[in-house]
């Protein structure tokens, strides 16, 4: 049993890709992970399996993220079960991929609800249960900064929740809580599969990242665990970026 | 995992037990899709096709696979027919065709490479890189097997796909495999109708239909 034994973690999107990997890593430490998903239960309930057979409990909470009602539901129930909460982690996200001209209102509130507001509403929910030494992570991606084509809705709503976590480290400090963020570079998951020459463009992003290799899921959910740590105490309000350097060239 | 999943029966979980009939399917089925793709209800008939006629996307299909897993305790495997379209547009079903036909393993990488997206010039490629032999009606018969394929991978989905003519699909893929009338004619089967016949049989198989409904 790790330090993380008792700690009580809610994953968003918890059911695949990095979600996966991260609830993965702190059932390896003996925590009780609630697994939320979207519409994917097949995927999510092979994950909670996975999260008991690593050590670790797990709950499966279906939500819409979008709806601010449900995610007050989502921590109700993580209430009733749990009592409290140790750590969170906003990494569900949807988006649309198009062009920042081509976008509607429609496909651009979606967006926003799902990856922005849905940060917002679960930290307001989540820090009512949390107490000294709690945990508020957030996942964002390179597109919150840099131009990558298609990704104007969801970039913008990573930049957002980028701001949110500066000002919600801030207000929650003080409470001994502290909120941060990790920008993932190209992690190879499902998500790329479903990207028109999403392979091509994999190898592309390979071939340019200073390390010569693609970021993990686990590399990811790494950095993630490290930031929930007590070692991690003092860092507040930060955009961990883990892209293997990609970023970094001109 | 048994105890957390019992305990999410009295939180956040559908209700699985609920008995439902025929019409209360048709007609929560119509509800839940004028929520999810915020449409007229008058626009919901059971012909409907959510894409062509009631301009359903990607987004609107997530929401709607949620409230149907909340409401019915059914899964309604939109990200089947999204993964079937992927394998198709990546030729990974064209590359299992060709193996079973010739017993040689392409790559679906390799098959992207061909030049022009055909049939025939994929079949040329066959032959120039990998000593194929081509005789008449190759294409034909390449292209038939390959749509025998494409609509048992669907037969799972809740696309309505009876009566669908293979030999107009066939028309499609022949001139071009990645044809964008090929993937409407198909979709075109995603009906309100066909939704709430998936629906049912879903709930059929669950023992979950009052009979006679």
């Amino acid at each position: 049993m790790g330090e993380a034994s008792s700690r009580v973690v809610l994953v968003t999107g918890g059911g695949r890709g990095i979600g996966r990997a991260i609830a993965l890593r702190f059932a390896e430490a003996g925590a009780q992970v609630f697994v939320n998903f979207f519409v994917n239960r097949e995927a999510a309930e092979k994950t909670a399996n996975d999260v008991e057979v690593r050590g670790g409990a797990a709950h499966l909470l279906q939500a819409d993220l979008k709806e601010p009602g449900e995610i007050k539901r989502l921590v109700v129930e993580v209430e009733r079960r749990a009592g409290h909460l140790d750590v969170v982690v906003s990494n569900a996200a949807s988006g649309v991929l198009r062009d920042g001209l081509e976008l509607s209102a429609k496909q651009w509130d979606w967006v926003m609800a799902t990856n922005a507001r849905a940060f917002l509403i679960l930290a307001q929910e989540a820090s009512r249960i949390m107490t000294s030494g709690g945990r508020i992570i957030a996942l964002s991606s390179l597109g919150s900064r840099r131009v990558i084509p298609g990704y104007a809705s969801i970039g913008a709503s990573k930049a957002a929740l980028e701001g949110l976590t500066r000002y919600l480290a801030v207000e929650l400090a003080a409470k001994g809580i502290t909120v941060n963020a990790v920008s993932a570079g190209a992690v190879e998951t499902d998500v790329w599969r479903a990207i028109p020459e999403g392979t091509a463009a994999l190898a592309a992003i390979r071939a340019r990242t200073p390390s010569g290799a693609l970021v993990t899921v686990e590399e990811v959910a790494g950095v993630v665990y490290f930031l929930a740590s007590p070692a991690a105490q003092a860092i507040q309000g930060q955009v961990l970026t883990v892209d293997g350097g990609y970023s970094l060239l001109a | 995992m048994a105890e957390s999943a019992e305990e999410a029966h009295r939180g956040m979980e559908p209700d699985t037990k609920k008995i439902w009939t025929r019409p209360e399917v048709e007609v929560t089925v119509s509800k839940l899709i004028v929520e999810s793709l915020g449409v007229d209800e008058a626009n919901v008939t059971a012909d409907a096709a959510l894409v062509a006629d009631l301009g359903a996307e990607s987004i609107d299909f997530l929401d709607l696979s949620f409230k149907c897993q909340q409401t019915f305790g059914v899964d309604l495997p939109m990200r089947l027919i999204q993964e079937r379209r992927i394998e198709w547009r990546d030729l990974s079903v064209l590359a299992r065709v060709l193996e079973a036909r010739y017993h040689i393993a392409v790559g679906a990488d390799e098959l992207r490479m061909v030049s022009t997206a055909t049939v025939g010039a994929v079949l040329e490629h066959m032959a120039a890189k990998h000593g194929v032999s081509r005789v008449a009606g190759d294409d034909r018969e390449v292209v038939a097997a390959l749509v025998a394929r494409m609509l048992a991978d669907l037969a799972s989905t809740p696309l309505d796909l009876s009566g669908l003519s293979a030999d107009r699909f066939a028309g499609y893929l022949e001139k071009n495999l990645h044809s964008p009338e090929a993937v409407e004619v198909v979709m075109s089967r995603l009906t309100v109708r066909a939704i709430s016949g998936y629906i049912v049989g879903q709930l059929t198989a669950a023992g979950r239909l009052a009979p006679g409904a």
